[in-house]
C-alpha cells in the first residue's frame, strides 16, 4: 500500500502540474477569430487556406480559424454570444442569423457593403441576408434541391424522369419492390422534415406566410401537398418503411446504398456519391411540378458579430473571402451553387449537367421566411406533419391547429 | 460450487454480457469496413474485406494524439482533485457530528439535480470571468465539482462501515489522524475509493457538453469533442468514428485494470486484531 | 456529544467572542476537512444554480439577459400546457422503469461476478465496457443499430427468425428503444457499485451465517441485502436523479419524437432554452425539475437512510 510520504508526494506533483498547466495552455490573443461550420472534413483545408492566405496578404494580422461541426454550431454560438465571447465572423445557417439579430448580437453590414459589391449577387439569394430592413448576412453555400433518380431502375421499368407529381407517383409505384423503395421521404423530429415537404408545398404554390404575415400553411395548397406527402407513405406505400424515424441524411444513405428509386436533395450529394458510390447509376431531374415549377433554395450566411473588436479588419476578411476565385474554390469543394452571377459562368457549373440542373432551378425557387422565431414555428409544423403521418390526423385539422399556434408565436393572432 | 450452479452463473452472465456488448461488436465490425460497405442494406455481419485503414486514417485526419493527451490530463486531474476533496470530506461526514452536517449532505445532492443544459450558460460566464476558457483547469474543476456528490456520498458510506475500533487501535498505536486515514482507513475502504476513482475518471473522460462549450481551440479539445467532428452535416464517417471511439476506450480499460484489484480486496479483519 | 474527535483539536477556549465563533472553533476539524469540497462546489456550481433560480422569475431576451420581472408567469404557463403535463408523466415513467431495470440487472450482474468463478476478472472488465464510451457516441451508435434499414438489430432479429421493426418510427417502440439504451448505459455503474458493496462485506459474516445453518436465499435476504442497503440506497438515489435529467440519449436518438413520444422534461427544457431561446421559461422548468427531485430525495432519504448516513 502507498505510504504516507509517497501519498503526499504524488499529491504535490499533481497540484503542481495543475497549477502550471493553465498558464502554459492559454492561447495567444488573436486579431481575428473566424468560425466556420464544417460541411465535409475533406474540404477543411479550404477554410484553413483562407486564413493563411489572408495573413500573407496582410502581414501583421493573425487569423484564428475555428471549424465546428454543424450539429454543435448553433448551441456553441448561443453560449458564446450570451457569455460575451462571440467570434468576429461566423458562417451560420441563415435561420440562425435572424435569431442572432434578435439577440442584438449582429453588426449590420450596410455601411460596408457597397452597391457595387451587392450587385454581383443573385438578388433572390442576397435577399435572404436582409432582415428588418438591414443587410446582416452575406450569402454563402447556396443550394437548391432537385430529384435524384436511378437511371438503371427507370430504364428497366421503361420510365421517363417524372415531370409532375402524378408521374412521380406512377414511377414510385412501378419501382417500389424488393430491390428498392419507390421514393425516400424524411419524417423525423427535425427541420429537414419540413424542408422535405416543401418539395410538394412550394410546387403547389404554397407559402408559409401571407402578405399580412399570418400563417398560410393551412391553405388549399398546404393541405393538398401535405396529404400527398403523407399518402406516399401511408396510402400508396411507396416510401421506405417508418419514414418518421428518418432525416435527410438517412434517406441519402439509403439512396447511396441503392435502396431508393428517388430522393430529393441538394447538390452536395452528388459529390458524396461520386466519392463513395462511383458505380451507382443516377441522374438529376427537375423538381416535379404540382401546379407550378418551384423548389426550395437554401443559403447559409457569413455574419459579423458586434462584439468584434476590429470590424474594419473583419470586413476586409469578408471582402477577401468573396473574391470570385475564392468563391469558386469554396463551391467546388463543398458542392454548393455560386452566389455570384459571375462565378456561375465558370465551366465547372456549365459543363456538368447535374450542376446545370441545380442552377436552373434557381428560377422560381423559394427561400424560407426570414423570421426570428422560425425555430419554434418549424417545430410546430413538424409536429403537425408527424400527426398526419403517424396518427393519421386529417391534414386540414392538423394544419389549422398549427396555424393557430404559429400565429400566437409570431404575435399575429 | 455445484456444476449446475456454475453453469447457470455463466449462462446468465453470458446473457447479460451479450446485451451489453452487442453494440461493441457493431463498433468493431464497422471500424473494419470501408464506407461503401457500411451503408449496404441489409448490413453485413462481418466485413467482406476487413481493413485497418480507418485506424490509421483517424490518426492522420485529426490530431488524435493531442486529443488523447488532453483527455488524459483532464480526467486524471479531475480524479485527483476529487480524491483530494472527497477523502477528507468523506471522513468529516462519516466521523463527525457538527451543525450543518445534514445541510451539507443535502446540499451536495442538490448539485446533481441540475442538468448541464441548465447551468451551461452561467457556468460559461463564470469560467470566462475566471479567465479559464480554453484551459485544462476549466474542465478539471468542472468535472471534479460534478463528480463530488457521488464521491462524497460513496466515501462517507464506506468510511462509516469501517468500525471505529480500527481507527482507535491505530491512534493508540501512536499514529496521527492523517496517518490513520491514509494507512488504515483508505485501504479498508478501498473498494469505495477505487469506485470513486473510476467513476470520476470516466465521467471526465467521457464528458462532452462542458468540453464543447469551454474549449474552442482544436489543440485543447478532448477526445469526446474531437471524435464528434466525424458527425458531419451530410454524412457520418462511421468507420473513423468507430475506430476512434474504440481506441478512446483503451485508457479507461487500462485504468480499470490498474484499480481493479482494490475492488476485489476484501476487508482484512485482521486489522482489528 | 461534542463534535471534535481528533486529539488536540478544538479544546476548551476560555470565554469567547460569541457562540458562533466558539462553535466554529469546536467543530474546526470537520469544517476544515470539508473546506476544499465546499469551496469547489461554491465556486463552480453554486452561482449558476442561484442564477437559474432567479431567472425563473423573469422574462429574458433571446440572449438570456433578464428583462422584466414575470413573477409566476412561467410556472402558470407550464401548468396550463397539456403537453407539459404529458411530458412530466412520461418522465416519471421513464425514470422509474429505467432505474428499476438498471438496479435489477446491475445487482444480478454484481452477484454473479462476486461468485469468484474462473474468468470473473475478464467478465468484470467486459461489464464495464458500455460505460467506457462517451454518451453522444454511444447514443448515435444505438440510433444506427435501431435503424430499420441499415441497423444490426433488425439483422439480428432476422437471423433469429423474428420480424424486423421500425424501432424509432413507432411511438411505443421508440420509448422502449430509448429506455433500453438508458438501462444499457447504467448497468455497468450499478454493477460496479454493488460489487464494491458486496466486496466490503466481511467473509466472517457469511461464515457465521453458514454456521447458523442459513441457506443461500436466506443468506441473501437477511445478510447480503441489509448490508448492501447503504450502497443500494446511494446508488439508486443518485441514479434516479441522473436518469431524470438524462439528456443526451433521448436528444440524440429521437430528438423527443415521434410526436413527443420520447420527450422527457430535460429534452423539452433544452428545446425551450436553446432552440426557442426562451431562457426564462427554461429556468422555470429547471426549477420545477429541481423541486421534484429535491422532494423525492428528502422522502427517499427519510425512508431508507434512517439509521445509516444521516445520524450517528
Amino acid at each position: 500500500m502507498v505510504s504516507r510520504r509517497q501519498c503526499s508526494r504524488w499529491v504535490l506533483w499533481i497540484l503542481l502540474v495543475l497549477m502550471l498547466w493553465p498558464g502554459m495552455a492559454w492561447a495567444q490573443a488573436k486579431n481575428l477569430r473566424v468560425v466556420f461550420m464544417e460541411y465535409d472534413p475533406k474540404a477543411n483545408p479550404y477554410y484553413l487556406g483562407l486564413g493563411t492566405d489572408f495573413e500573407k496578404q496582410n502581414p501583421g494580422t493573425k487569423v484564428e480559424v475555428e471549424i465546428i461541426p454543424w450539429a454543435q454550431g448553433r448551441d456553441r454560438l448561443v453560449v458564446w454570444i450570451s457569455g460575451g465571447q462571440a467570434p468576429d465572423l461566423a458562417l451560420v445557417g441563415t435561420r440562425w442569423l435572424y435569431e442572432f439579430v434578435d439577440m442584438k448580437a449582429v453588426e449590420p453590414l450596410d455601411r460596408f457593403a457597397s452597391k457595387e459589391f451587392q450587385k454581383d449577387f443573385y438578388p433572390a439569394v442576397l435577399q435572404g441576408g436582409y432582415y428588418q430592413g438591414h443587410l446582416y448576412g452575406l450569402p454563402v453555400a447556396v443550394s437548391t434541391k432537385s430529384l435524384y433518380y436511378r437511371t438503371d431502375l427507370f430504364g428497366k421499368a421503361g420510365l421517363q424522369p417524372p415531370k409532375t407529381w402524378d408521374e412521380m407517383l406512377e414511377a414510385a409505384k412501378k419501382l417500389h419492390g424488393s430491390e428498392a423503395f419507390g421514393i425516400g421521404i424524411a419524417g423525423s423530429k427535425h427541420w429537414q422534415t419540413l424542408d422535405n415537404w416543401t418539395m410538394f408545398f412550394y410546387t403547389a404554390g404554397g407559402r408559409y406566410f401571407d402578405d399580412a404575415g399570418k400563417c398560410a400553411v393551412n391553405s388549399a395548397a398546404g393541405v393538398k401537398s401535405l396529404q400527398f406527402f403523407v399518402d406516399l407513405a401511408t396510402r400508396h406505400k411507396v416510401t421506405q418503411p417508418g419514414p418518421v424515424a428518418h432525416n435527410r441524411s438517412d434517406i441519402q444513405n439509403m439512396f447511396a446504398a441503392g435502396k431508393l428509386g428517388m430522393v430529393w436533395t441538394g447538390p452536395w450529394f452528388f459529390g458524396i456519391l461520386d466519392r463513395d458510390q462511383p458505380n451507382l447509376k443516377y441522374a438529376v431531374a427537375r423538381t416535379p411540378k404540382g401546379t407550378v415549377n418551384s423548389t426550395q433554395v437554401m443559403t447559409d450566411s457569413m455574419l459579423m458579430f458586434n462584439q468584434s473588436k476590429d470590424k474594419d479588419l473583419a470586413w476586409k476578411f469578408l471582402e477577401f473571402m468573396y473574391q470570385d476565385q475564392r468563391r469558386l474554390g469554396f463551391d467546388k469543394a463543398m458542392g454548393m451553387l455560386p452566389e455570384k452571377q459571375a462565378v456561375a459562368k465558370d465551366p465547372t457549373f456549365q459543363n456538368d449537367p447535374r450542376w446545370r440542373q441545380f442552377l436552373e432551378e434557381l428560377d422560381g425557387a423559394v427561400i424560407f421566411p426570414s423570421s426570428g422565431v422560425w425555430a419554434k414555428v418549424s417545430d410546430v409544423l413538424v409536429v403537425a406533419i408527424q400527426e398526419v403521418l403517424v396518427a393519421g390526423r386529417p391534414a386540414q385539422q392538423a394544419l389549422d391547429d398549427a396555424c393557430r399556434k404559429v400565429d400566437e408565436i409570431t404575435g399575429k393572432r | 460450487m455445484s456444476l449446475l450452479r456454475a453453469g447457470s452463473v455463466y449462462m446468465l452472465l453470458g446473457l447479460i454480457l451479450f446485451g451489453l456488448l452487442f453494440p461493441f461488436y457493431v463498433m468493431l465490425v464497422t471500424s473494419l469496413k470501408p464506407m461503401s460497405e457500411i451503408f449496404s442494406i441489409p448490413p453485413t455481419w462481418l466485413p467482406r474485406a476487413p481493413t485497418l485503414a480507418s485506424y490509421l486514417d483517424v490518426w492522420r485526419a485529426a490530431p488524435l494524439g493531442r486529443f488523447f493527451l488532453n483527455s488524459l490530463v483532464i480526467a486524471l486531474g479531475a480524479a485527483a482533485l476529487t480524491l483530494l476533496c472527497a477523502v477528507p470530506g468523506g471522513y468529516a461526514l462519516a466521523r463527525y457530528r457538527f451543525p450543518g452536517r445534514t445541510l451539507v449532505l443535502y446540499g451536495i445532492l442538490v448539485t446533481q439535480m441540475f442538468s448541464p443544459v441548465v447551468v451551461i450558460i452561467t457556468l460559461f460566464k463564470v469560467l470566462t470571468a475566471y479567465r479559464l476558457l480554453n484551459t485544462y483547469f476549466a474542465l478539471i474543476v468542472t468535472n471534479a465539482a460534478f463528480a463530488l456528490a457521488f464521491s462524497l456520498w460513496m466515501l462517507t458510506g464506506f468510511f462509516q462501515s469501517v468500525p471505529r475500533e480500527v481507527e482507535e487501535a491505530g491512534l493508540i498505536d501512536g499514529c496521527t489522524t492523517t496517518q490513520v486515514v491514509c494507512r488504515i482507513l483508505v485501504p479498508l475502504a478501498a473498494p469505495g475509493v477505487a469506485t470513486t476513482v473510476i467513476y470520476t475518471f470516466i465521467l471526465a473522460w467521457n464528458e462532452y457538453i462542458f468540453a464543447l462549450t469551454f474549449i474552442s481551440s482544436t489543440r485543447m479539445q478532448p477526445l469526446t469533442v474531437g471524435l464528434a467532428s466525424y458527425i458531419g452535416r451530410f454524412t457520418i464517417e462511421w468507420n473513423h468514428l468507430m475506430a476512434g471511439s474504440l481506441m478512446a476506450t483503451l485508457p479507461v480499460i487500462v485504468l480499470f485494470l490498474l484499480v481493479e484489484r482494490h475492488l476485489v480486496k476484501g476487508l482484512s479483519a485482521g486489522a482489528i486484531k | 456529544m461534542d463534535g471534535s474527535r481528533a486529539p488536540g483539536a478544538g479544546g476548551a477556549r476560555p470565554g469567547g467572542r460569541g457562540s458562533v465563533l466558539r462553535s466554529l472553533r469546536r467543530h474546526r476539524a470537520p469544517y476544515l476537512l470539508l473546506a476544499p469540497s465546499l469551496l469547489l462546489l461554491l465556486a463552480i456550481v453554486a452561482y449558476p444554480i442561484l442564477d437559474t433560480f432567479v431567472t425563473a422569475f423573469f422574462k429574458t431576451d433571446p440572449a438570456g439577459r433578464r428583462s422584466v420581472f414575470a413573477g409566476l408567469d412561467h410556472f402558470r404557463g407550464m401548468a396550463q400546457e397539456p403537453l407539459f403535463r404529458q411530458i412530466l408523466g412520461r418522465t416519471f415513467l421513464w425514470t422509474v422503469l429505467s432505474v428499476s431495470l438498471k438496479t435489477l440487472v446491475g445487482l444480478v450482474a454484481a452477484l454473479l461476478l462476486h461468485t469468484g468463478l474462473p474468468g470473473m476478472h475478464l467478465a468484470r472488465l467486459l461489464v464495464i465496457l458500455p460505460w467506457a464510451f462517451s454518451l453522444p457516441i454511444a447514443a448515435i451508435l444505438w440510433r444506427w443499430i435501431y435503424d430499420s434499414q441499415m441497423g444490426m438489430l433488425n439483422l439480428l432479429l432476422a437471423a433469429l427468425g423474428l420480424p424486423p421493426q421500425t424501432w424509432l418510427a413507432e411511438p411505443g417502440l421508440a420509448f422502449g428503444a430509448t429506455l433500453t439504451v438508458s438501462v444499457w448505459t447504467g448497468v455497468p455503474f450499478m454493477a460496479l457499485v454493488f460489487l464494491a458493496g458486496l466486496q466490503a462485506i466481511p467473509e466472517e459474516f457469511y461464515e457465521a451465517g453458514r454456521i447458523d445453518g442459513a441457506g443461500r436465499w436466506q443468506e441473501f435476504c437477511w445478510l447480503t441485502m441489509p448490508l448492501l442497503k447503504p450502497t443500494f440506497a446511494v446508488a439508486t438515489l443518485l441514479s434516479a436523479v441522473w436518469t431524470f435529467n438524462s439528456f443526451v440519449i433521448v436528444h440524440v436518438i429521437t430528438g423527443g419524437g415521434p410526436l413527443h413520444a420520447t420527450d422527457i422534461l430535460v429534452t423539452y427544457l433544452y428545446k425551450t432554452a436553446f432552440e426557442w431561446l426562451t431562457f426564462g421559461q427554461a429556468s422555470a422548468m429547471a426549477l420545477v425539475i429541481f423541486v421534484i427531485l429535491f422532494l423525492f430525495s428528502v422522502g427517499y432519504i427519510r425512508l431508507y437512510f434512517r439509521e445509516e448516513v444521516l445520524s450517528p
